[in-house]
């Protein structure tokens, strides 16, 4: 029934192009034994021009998927992606001394925070994405209500923000700097929108909490648009009144900092965020 | 004192939809290279055009959607740890990325040891079909439905003994040997189907210079 039923290659021994060509069609299907496999793979890790043909047939063999009507993984399965690659991109990053303390920075374990987001929290976020978009059509409302493009507002428009709902700011040690935020939230619950804007979109940006026993945890990453404008819901695993600390790290290959966000008792603009009118 | 509004039209038009930016523009080598460098952004742009494709792909040969939407996940994070492996002298991202799905796909596979019980009596053109894409956005890469006609073109033209060995082989992860043995068939004529149905394959392919992007 078989004609190679009982053939055991030797993975030690050469084998020659033509010999390797004939199996590359099998080869780029992963239909090979695998020690079949090894020696393959072997002779191409020592041969350009059979790996260039075994390169061919790799792209004949991965059009074959294409051969099926896409499907779109769930919305969460990006959210947890990044936040793995957050995670990666901060581990072995420690935070500033001075302000982070003598804690070590590392990432959450992706059980847990998997479970927390697909089990257990996904009913306060569907509530709490209500009451911000609720908040954010409330906003809508009034802006749409002024005229034409030269909307006005004034510095008292906190009184828009629902009951309960505290505005904590950005506050960075760069003068320089213009970036600027604001995390609504009500301290009694784990849901937070942030906002922000002149963040720099070359550098990743993640916001990080510290709780009362000193632990930090990442929160999330943040999707900066490419003019540094961010406005993202966010979901904390306990309520903020019971963190210590809420602060955004940024970093790139060669910089990194940190912007705590504290508590603003009364909404003023950030600095150089608005302009003026006269 | 009074302000220009400008962050509240931002906000109120906020509706969750990715922000457009220059990535969008970028070739996906670019992008890799982006990635390799620590650019997490990259890799999104590439999950937001390629996930579609590893979903499907990974549905298709552990026909578990929990499982399949896992190693989706894995097939991305690991794309991100070795982008610097990626040369695209050497074929296409797409290429790239489903070798690493269907590797990964078969590990997971041999793994389980779960294999069908009889493959052969499983009619693939009725799996495809269960298949489908409820997400309206993917209709806007009209890129990948063009290229998904020409490659269900390219294996219509298979006889159904050629197509059929390729598909076990390569979406059940079975081995030529396997396949015969699935099949009742000797390996030799297995080993001649997979041979010649590959190089119609790639004949058709290269003739109408259908290139994965």
């Amino acid at each position: 029934m078989s004609d190679r039923r009982h053939f055991q290659p030797n993975p030690q021994r050469r084998l020659p192009c033509e010999s390797v060509r004939d199996d590359l069609e099998a080869w780029a299907l992963g239909a090979l034994e695998p020690t079949e496999r090894e020696q393959i793979d072997r002779h191409l890790s020592g041969c350009s021009a059979c790996q260039s043909e075994a390169d061919r047939w790799s792209q004949v063999s991965s059009a074959l998927p294409l051969s099926l009507d896409p499907v779109a993984p769930s919305a969460q399965a990006k959210h947890h992606l990044m936040d793995r690659i957050a995670g990666d991109q901060m581990s072995g990053v420690s935070p500033r001394p001075s302000i982070a303390g003598a804690h070590d920075v590392s990432p959450p374990p992706s059980m847990p925070r998997r479970f927390a987001w697909s089990q257990v929290l996904v009913a306060p976020l569907f509530v709490a994405l209500i009451v911000m978009f609720g908040w954010t059509f409330n906003l809508q409302d009034q802006v749409e209500s002024l005229e034409g493009s030269d909307l006005q507002i004034t510095a008292s428009d906190n009184t828009m923000l629902p009951a309960g709902v505290q505005t904590y700011s950005l506050k960075t040690e760069c003068q320089e700097c213009t970036s600027a935020g604001r995390l609504l939230a009500n301290p009694k619950t784990a849901n937070a929108l942030f906002v922000a804007w002149n963040l720099d979109p070359t550098m990743a940006h993640q916001v990080w909490c510290v709780d009362e026993q000193g632990a930090r945890k990442m929160v999330a990453s943040l999707q900066v648009s490419s003019t540094g404008d961010v406005v993202q819901p966010l979901l904390f695993e306990e309520p903020i009144s019971g963190y210590s600390q809420i602060y955004v790290m940024s970093k790139d290959a060669d910089h990194e900092q940190m912007m705590e966000m504290n508590e603003t008792p009364m909404f003023t603009p950030p600095p150089g965020l608005y302009e003026e009118q006269r | 004192m009074r302000f220009k509004a400008r962050w509240a039209v931002r906000l109120v038009t906020f509706n969750g939809d990715p922000v457009p930016g220059p990535l969008k523009d970028h070739e996906d080598s670019e992008l890799v290279s982006l990635a390799a460098s620590g650019d997490a952004r990259a890799l999104a742009e590439l999950y937001d055009r390629y996930s579609r494709i590893v979903m499907s792909f990974s549905l298709r040969m552990l026909s578990d959607p929990a499982a399949a939407e896992e190693l989706t996940q894995e097939v991305f994070f690991r794309a991100w740890r070795q982008a610097n492996a990626y040369n695209s002298t050497r074929g296409s991202f797409a290429t790239w990325i489903l070798s690493i799905t269907h590797n990964m796909a078969i590990d997971e596979l041999r793994k389980r040891n779960r294999r069908p019980k009889r493959a052969d009596l499983e009619d693939p053109v009725a799996t495809l079909a269960n298949i489908s894409d409820t997400d309206r956005s993917v209709e806007d890469y009209a890129w990948l439905g063009a290229l998904r006609d020409e490659v269900r073109d390219a294996l219509d033209i298979l006889p159904d003994a050629q197509r059929h060995a390729i598909e076990l082989a390569y979406f059940r992860g079975l081995t030529q040997r396997e396949v015969a043995d699935t099949l009742n068939e000797p390996l030799g004529t297995i080993k001649t189907r997979m041979r010649l149905g590959m190089r119609k394959l790639r004949n058709y392919l290269e003739e109408r210079e259908v290139e994965l992007t």
